[in-house]
């Protein structure tokens, strides 16, 4: 049996996310993180099947992809994550003077979210 | 990331956020410092909740309580004097004591422009035993760093009763007279 080319086109809906492929033999060919929607990557393998194992968050997607007999070949994989909206809170915001402790009359204030930690 | 301006009215404000955790800043607050808010982290958790903010400004203002309530007045000696609503009932901050030169000095006072001031409300609260307090409350509209008011604070006027009598035959009351009676502190 010789060693399948196979560029794989993956597309996935979130990012980061965390892509491991598995030969049909259940061994690790490649893992990577996917930072964008499309990402292109080169493997081989032997056997007649690819598993793929894509993680997003809390999210995980398993696929399995049969392989051509061609020995260069190229695939589309897509990871369709779920759109998750996130729970919003009301908050009430006051403002007054630090020293007679009078609320302020008339301000804007700017609340800008920290980054999140990355979570593959 | 999530961006949010909330815009705040008479102290407060309220806007629905995602959770997470926030950096907070000001970017318009007429009067004060905006980079002194405080606290300047905010985290939104998983129930409604109140944040609550300050702001510092740097202003001061010097009120003189006298006679004539202009320069050159007379000044009383002591008293107090509070910042409040325009109503006058609700008091901000601490009572400010008068000092012997009729003074009071308010510092960390928000401040405008000439064109735009700011505008603060006081009332006085006390004078001294031979002056009366100015009753109203009264409006200051800060249009500088740095600014200098006076109130006026009339003299007391107690009831006098005088007798006249003829200085050979004791008790004999001076049947018509006139007095005149000259303030020798006058600056007339």
């Amino acid at each position: 049996m010789f060693y399948k080319k196979i560029l794989l086109n993956i597309f996935s809906s979130k990012q980061p996310c965390k892509v491991t492929v598995f030969s049909c033999d259940d061994e690790v060919i490649e893992e990577f993180a996917i930072q964008s929607y499309h990402t292109k990557i080169c493997i081989r393998t032997k056997g007649h099947s690819i598993k793929l194992f894509a993680k997003y968050k809390s999210q995980t997607i398993y696929q399995t992809v049969s392989l051509y007999f061609n020995l260069c070949q190229s695939l589309v994989v897509n990871f369709a994550f779920d759109t998750i909206l996130p729970h919003r809170q009301p908050s009430f915001i006051t403002l007054s003077d630090r020293t007679y402790g009078f609320p302020i009359a008339n301000a804007i204030l700017n609340f800008k979210q920290k980054p999140l930690p990355l979570i593959c | 990331m999530t961006n949010y301006d909330v815009t705040i009215t008479d102290g407060t404000g309220s806007q629905t956020m995602d959770m997470g955790t926030y950096t907070v800043s000001a970017i318009y607050a007429p009067g004060y410092d905006m980079t002194s808010l405080a606290p300047t982290n905010y985290t939104v958790g998983s129930s409604t909740q109140t944040g609550a903010f300050t702001l510092a400004a740097t202003g001061t203002l010097t009120i003189t309580f006298n006679e004539t309530g202009a320069e050159g007045g007379t000044p009383i000696t002591s008293g107090t004097v509070v910042m409040t609503d325009s109503t006058g009932e609700t008091q901000y901050g601490p009572v400010i004591e008068i000092d012997s030169n009729g003074i009071a000095t308010f510092n960390n006072v928000p401040y405008g422009s000439v064109q735009s001031a700011y505008t603060l409300f006081f009332k006085q609260l006390t004078s001294d035993e031979n002056h009366n307090i100015y009753e109203n409350v009264f409006a200051v509209g800060m249009g500088a760093q740095t600014q200098s008011e006076y109130i006026i604070n009339t003299a007391k006027s107690v009831l006098q009763n005088f007798t006249l009598t003829d200085a050979n035959y004791t008790n004999l009351p001076v049947y018509n007279a006139v007095l005149s009676f000259e303030n020798n502190n006058s600056e007339d």
